[in-house]
């Protein structure tokens, strides 16, 4: 017997909720998974929703990962979305690494969010997704250019300071 | 149907309503992220940048072996005369503590690096050097013999390793070795009488395990083919791609059968990495080279960037580079100006 599409609530850390499908975000989020069957039991014959806390991410941060999320571990949306391959010769890579570009194409502070985010939730594609594009800004890039793109501190000790001298010989 | 699944409860769609306006600190991330991040840079990027960027990326840089397992200085040689990437190479290593199982250098690597990656890498499996002309067949063959587990090995563009004696210590001191790779950018034709076209054939043909072997612009002939087609029956994969000396007869066919992928002397070179100059032949009536070869000049010295020089002459001088460069070899001239106009 086919069953409703069970749906749940996500309350943001600023509390707003956003719903979204259990069988996508389980597949998607290792911890909402884990935090929905801590709570199945009590409600497997009962019709009542279930809103989870998500007390780390913002209402910003979490509309993006929902975003994320229905785009990539929603099988049937995936597939069965024909302007995702639209731009897609055959051998072209992933359909939707058109998508994955443009969703890491923010400024700094929003992809640090969405580091975090993905992390805490354990949304491994996407996490890989936000470390690469971190990685992609800090290429090329020396030490001066780094700490002042990404208001990096340098916070090294005299001590540090003259290990790190030590360590770096080569390249003085 | 899945499409009712996506349908926010709270309105709002976040853009525009940042929340929290405090500025992010990078140097905040979970070490895990840090982690993430610096995997997905390589080698001389995590040593020149983002590792000493603070404390958090430094330690994550720093203290993590796993992160130096396989280290990949591949494509700095722009580096080359602004800081010391030997020195560079040892610190790579000396990060991994011991768990080393692969090393890839381009210009970095010289004797006393390799003798330290003997030393601190016994359990290397893969060792490539690509334009390392600093390394000599002394301190090669030392630090070879410490590296017993090694599978798999490529000296190219490398030319100060070279001839017999060096390739049997190799198949001696490695009998796991199964990818062996040895290129140049040009066959090079030696017909001096004491030159002993095979020695380097009868070398390989001691690495008796080997699947993968790539010789580019070799001067063995027939014979030193035979050699290693006759010891090193596991051969699957064979490329003797402008070895010029060798013409395929039907009894090296026959040798050759088994053999899944097999590149000829006159296959195409359109996949080959490295540049492809054309070849020279040493008796003139053979010449199928419009270069203009002079002696020995002129082969090699556009990427022997190091022993051109004194350390008094002017290492920015782009005449330095250019001058001895064939007149027709276009394409180095052009690399050359683009190394010189990164240097400035």
């Amino acid at each position: 017997m086919a069953s409703e599409k069970k749906v749940v609530f996500l309350r943001s850390s600023d509390g707003e909720a956003f719903e979204v499908s259990e069988e996508v975000i389980s597949a998607a989020s290792v911890t909402i998974k884990g935090m929905i069957d801590e709570e199945s039991p009590s409600r497997a014959d009962t019709a009542a929703t279930t809103t989870l806390a998500i007390p780390n991410v913002t209402a910003a941060t979490l509309s993006r990962v929902l975003h994320y999320v229905n785009k990539h571990f929603d099988a049937a949306a995936v597939v069965g979305r024909p302007d995702d391959y639209i731009f897609c010769a055959p051998g072209d890579e992933h359909p939707l690494a058109r998508f994955d570009d443009d969703f890491v194409d923010v400024d700094n502070d929003t992809l640090i969010d969405l580091v975090h985010a993905a992390e805490y939730l354990h949304i491994k594609k996407l996490f890989d997704l936000t470390c690469k594009a971190v990685a992609d800004k800090l290429k090329g890039r020396t030490i001066d250019q780094i700490r002042e793109t990404f208001g990096i501190v340098n916070d090294y000790t005299v001590e540090e300071e003259v290990e790190v001298y030590r360590e770096n010989s080569w390249a003085f | 149907m899945p499409s009712s699944s996506r349908r926010r409860h709270g309105r709002g769609r976040g853009r525009g309503r940042r929340s929290g306006s405090k500025k992010r600190n990078w140097a905040d991330l979970p070490l895990d992220a840090i982690s993430a991040v610096l995997r997905k840079l390589d080698h001389v990027e995590i040593l020149m940048g983002a590792g000493q960027a603070c404390r958090s990326w430094r330690r994550a840089a720093r203290d993590d072996p796993s992160l130096w397992r396989r280290i990949d200085m591949c494509g700095h040689a722009d580096l080359f005369n602004q800081v010391d990437l030997h020195g560079m190479a040892q610190a790579a290593v000396r990060r991994a503590k011991g768990q080393c199982e692969a090393f890839w250098g381009e210009y970095a690597g010289d004797d006393a690096f390799l003798l330290f990656l003997g030393e601190q890498a016994p359990s290397l499996k893969s060792l490539r050097l690509i334009s390392c002309y600093d390394v000599s067949n002394e301190g090669f063959a030392e630090a070879i013999k410490k590296l017993p587990l090694l599978e798999e090995l490529e000296l190219s563009l490398s030319k100060n390793v070279f001839g017999q004696e060096v390739f049997e210590t190799v198949g001696k001191s490695c009998p796991h070795l199964k990818r062996f790779r040895l290129s140049e950018h040009r066959f090079y034709s030696f017909e001096d009488v004491d030159y002993n076209k095979n020695g380097e054939a009868l070398g390989i043909a001691t690495m008796t395990e080997l699947r993968s072997l790539q010789i580019f612009g070799n001067n063995l002939t027939n014979e030193g083919l035979t050699a290693i087609l006759d010891n090193c029956c596991h051969l699957e994969s064979l490329d003797i791609r402008h070895c010029f000396n060798v013409e395929m007869d039907n009894t090296l066919r026959a040798k050759c059968a088994g053999i899944k992928t097999l590149r000829l002397p006159n296959d195409s070179t359109d996949d080959y990495e490295f540049i492809v100059s054309n070849p020279a032949w040493a008796n003139d009536s053979q010449t199928q080279s419009e270069d203009d070869f002079d002696g020995d000049m002129g082969y090699d010295d556009y990427y022997d960037l190091d022993t051109e020089l004194g350390s008094d002459d002017d290492i920015y001088d782009p005449s330095n580079y250019i001058d001895g460069i064939d007149e027709d070899d276009e394409e180095a001239r052009m690399i050359l100006k683009g190394l010189w106009a990164l240097m400035k």
